[in-house]
């Protein structure tokens, strides 16, 4: 039977939550106990501060509790409009990032209490804004993931990350529904993915559902390029990293481009909002290394631009040793100063030297005996496979002033979330960035990778301080 | 059932006028309702003669999903088991009277015509405790209760075409029988005089009483309302697509509506 007592000395007792779940993340309603000793369900809560639900019996709470189909807390707590249970399962891939924003948001109620599996039980205040937009923001997160995996061609991850991203969704969204179905087909299951669009259908209607397919059509196509990719585990990590720190984001305006002689790329974009990197697809650099263009790089040199390229395989070193051409080995020798490098990533990070680790030890420090060019130009140029390159042009300037923009543009990039973010995710966020850089110059030998930077990019805006 | 209902409209000839009017309506919807199970919830109303007879588990939806069926059990009350009932899955024809659990199963309404089942125009295991006749004179001990059932007890196969009579000697506008809320009433009272002090829907909400385990495949059920996104990720996926999340997330009630509604016009 349905009851209401006011909230105002109720207290709340435990939660109805299943033991396990698939989902990485359930919502639970409260079971709480008025003054007069009623306990209930919690259903809703009334604008006259009370709380509405289903009542039952203490000896049937108990039962609750025997079968596993409720939990209770270790103590009772006061309750709160609002208030319900955020279960944080195991494979919850960012949790304790999730927790971590919870406290700082304080909209935990108390902390976290261990659950079945190894699951966490937050007591969260929905009552306030700050833990809707939390949820929405892990569920953006989810899906950025999804998509990231998607360009990597990683279908188990693509899915792991759309169920969650669907699990915390607060409502129905066609874009992560479409997600979802894309995920399921790539993973062999096709019964999954109809019912997917199905289920898509019986609950929001035909227009929902062809708005679903549409968009699952999308993604397809936006994905077809990759679907025969090989599984790269060093490609993996730093996609990983890359999306967990929130700094990639697919996107179709720029792309960072990894590739190798065996035959294969992997796409990412938007490095930063401000750093554009270009779609390549470049089957085998050993067809864009070649005489043109080694004209080509000297062309642009003689007027003073840059090109960021690297190339760490033998068989690339050869080829440029089969270059005669004295200004680009000249260029190759005036290569920026490491100790030089890292001062101005200190100085515009102000991040301690040992989170320039990665880069001095594994990234620079490699990168030195190997060939690195700095060169401008913004043109196509159709590769023997007939595939096309953009190369773009960056201002004028020497490696030092390259590498400065980057790290000034990334920096810029994270600041907002710097000032705002309490946590120590930003440290975390730079940490992984000097963790890309390194992978980045740490790749294999049979690696090559090549960097290109947007062109006419806008002045990095330094603050005085940060100078 | 049927006779009964039938003479007690023609004692009160208004009321038989606006059967009359709600027939066709009736009809149109009863042939789309589903029968409606919901769960997981893990007590049921115990009763007290028998505490004994009830102490009991009921599965999780994991449990019930890895089983891949809807089990009957032991009736709630001695009450069903002494009208031949021993073992129910407990159904209300096209509406969730049953106001909690998570999910909600909508079998269709065929599998009376192939299975074992009754039916009667109130919830049986309100007759312990929530439900009690409107003359407050009437007698409502135990053998009232046990008598009262029996007479109220229908075959499952003759279900369809009571409710659309019943529905229409009920109500003036036939979808209120699906939509009205928890604690409301008729339009017109109760022909079998049953009433909840409280207003509770249950003692006017038609129950099955499936006395056979029910299959989960798409060929029993027309469709599973799971209260939140993330119980759909335990679904399985021959049923995935049948099994659309309320929306709000935990307002089952009014999923299920929609759905009968939504396919009524359909």
């Amino acid at each position: 039977m349905n009851q209401r007592f006011p909230i105002f000395g109720a207290q709340i007792l435990g939660a109805m939550t299943p033991p396990t779940s698939r989902a990485a993340f359930n919502r639970a309603n409260l079971v709480v106990r008025g003054q007069s000793g009623t306990i209930l369900s919690v259903q809703l809560y009334t604008c006259e501060d009370a709380v509405e639900g289903s009542a039952f019996r203490p000896d049937q709470w108990e039962a609750l509790l025997a079968s596993g189909h409720a939990l209770a807390l270790p103590e009772p707590v006061s309750l709160v409009s609002g208030a319900a249970l955020w279960v944080l399962r195991p494979t919850y891939s960012r949790r304790a990032a999730a927790l971590n924003e919870l406290r700082a948001g304080r909209a935990l109620l108390r902390d976290y209490i261990a659950g079945n599996d190894n699951s966490w039980l937050c007591l969260v205040n929905e009552g306030t804004a700050y833990a809707n937009t939390l949820r929405e923001r892990w569920f953006h997160r989810a899906m950025k993931l999804a998509k990231s995996f998607a360009l990597s061609a990683r279908w188990s991850d693509v899915l792991a990350e759309a169920e969650i991203a669907f699990a915390i969704a607060p409502a129905l969204d066609a874009e992560a529904l479409a997600l979802l179905s894309f995920a399921y087909e790539r993973c062999g299951r096709s019964l999954r993915a109809e019912g997917t669009i199905t289920m898509a259908r019986g609950a929001r209607g035909e227009d929902f559902a062809r708005e679903v397919t549409q968009l699952r059509r999308s993604i397809e196509n936006e994905l077809s390029f990759i679907t025969d990719f090989p599984d790269d585990p060093q490609v993996r990590t730093i996609t990983q990293k890359l999306y967990q720190s929130g700094w990639l984001s697919p996107g179709v305006d720029g792309m960072l481009h990894f590739t190798s002689v065996n035959g294969y790329c992997l796409f990412l974009k938007e490095l930063a909002p401000r750093i554009e990197f270009t779609l390549a697809t470049v089957q085998n650099p050993l067809d864009f290394i070649n005489e043109a263009f080694a004209d080509y790089v000297t062309a642009i040199l003689a007027n003073g631009g840059q090109v960021g390229y690297i190339l760490r395989t033998p068989e690339h070193e050869a080829e440029f040793d089969r270059w005669k051409d004295g200004t680009i080995r000249s260029m190759l020798r005036r290569l920026m100063p490491l100790r030089k490098i890292e001062d101005a990533l200190m100085r515009l990070t102000r991040l301690p030297r040992t989170k320039l680790k990665f880069m001095h030890t594994q990234g620079i420090t490699r990168l030195r005996g190997s060939d690195f060019l700095i060169g401008a130009e913004a043109r196509q140029s159709q590769g023997t496979d007939g595939t096309t390159t953009s190369v773009h042009t960056v201002r004028p300037g020497d490696a030092n002033d390259v590498l400065s923009y980057i790290v000034a543009c990334l920096v810029d990039a994270l600041t907002p979330a710097m000032n705002n973010d309490p946590t120590a995710e930003i440290a975390d966020r730079a940490a992984a960035g000097w963790l890309l850089e390194a992978k980045l110059l740490d790749q294999s030998q049979e690696a090559a990778i090549r960097i290109l930077l947007s062109t006419n990019p806008p002045e990095p805006r330094i603050s005085e301080d940060r100078r | 059932m049927l006779t009964r209902l039938r003479e007690s409209l023609e004692q009160d000839p208004p009321r038989a006028v606006a059967a009359e009017t709600s027939r066709t309506g009736a009809q149109s919807l009863i042939q789309h309702c589903p029968l409606v199970h919901r769960t997981v919830w893990p007590t049921e109303p115990a009763d007290e003669r028998n505490p004994t007879l009830f102490e009991r588990k009921n599965p999780t939806l994991q449990e019930i999903l890895a089983s891949g069926r809807l089990t009957a059990i032991a009736p709630c009350t001695q009450r069903e088991v002494d009208c031949g009932i021993d073992r129910v899955v407990y159904f209300f024809l096209g509406c969730g009277a049953f106001p909690d659990g998570s999910v909600a199963f909508l079998a269709r309404a065929a599998v009376l015509n192939t299975k074992r089942a009754s039916y009667t125009p109130f919830d049986t295991g309100s007759l312990t405790h929530w439900s009690r006749p409107r003359d407050p004179g009437q007698s409502w001990e135990e053998s009232d209760k046990a008598k009262f059932l029996a007479d109220y007890l229908g075959v499952g196969g003759d279900a369809v075409a009571y409710s659309i009579e019943y529905v229409a000697a009920h109500f003036r506008s036939p979808p209120d029988y699906v939509c009205r809320p928890q604690r409301s009433d008729p339009d017109f009272a109760t022909y079998h005089g049953l009433m909840s002090p409280s207003g509770d829907r249950r003692a006017w909400s038609i129950e099955v009483q499936l006395q056979e385990d029910l299959e989960l495949d798409i060929e029993h059920l027309e469709r599973i309302i799971v209260a939140s996104h993330d119980l759909w990720l335990d679904i399985p996926d021959h049923l995935s697509g049948i099994t659309p999340p309320a929306e709000p997330e935990g307002s089952i009630l009014t999923a299920i509506h929609d759905y009968i509604t939504m396919k009524q016009g359909a």
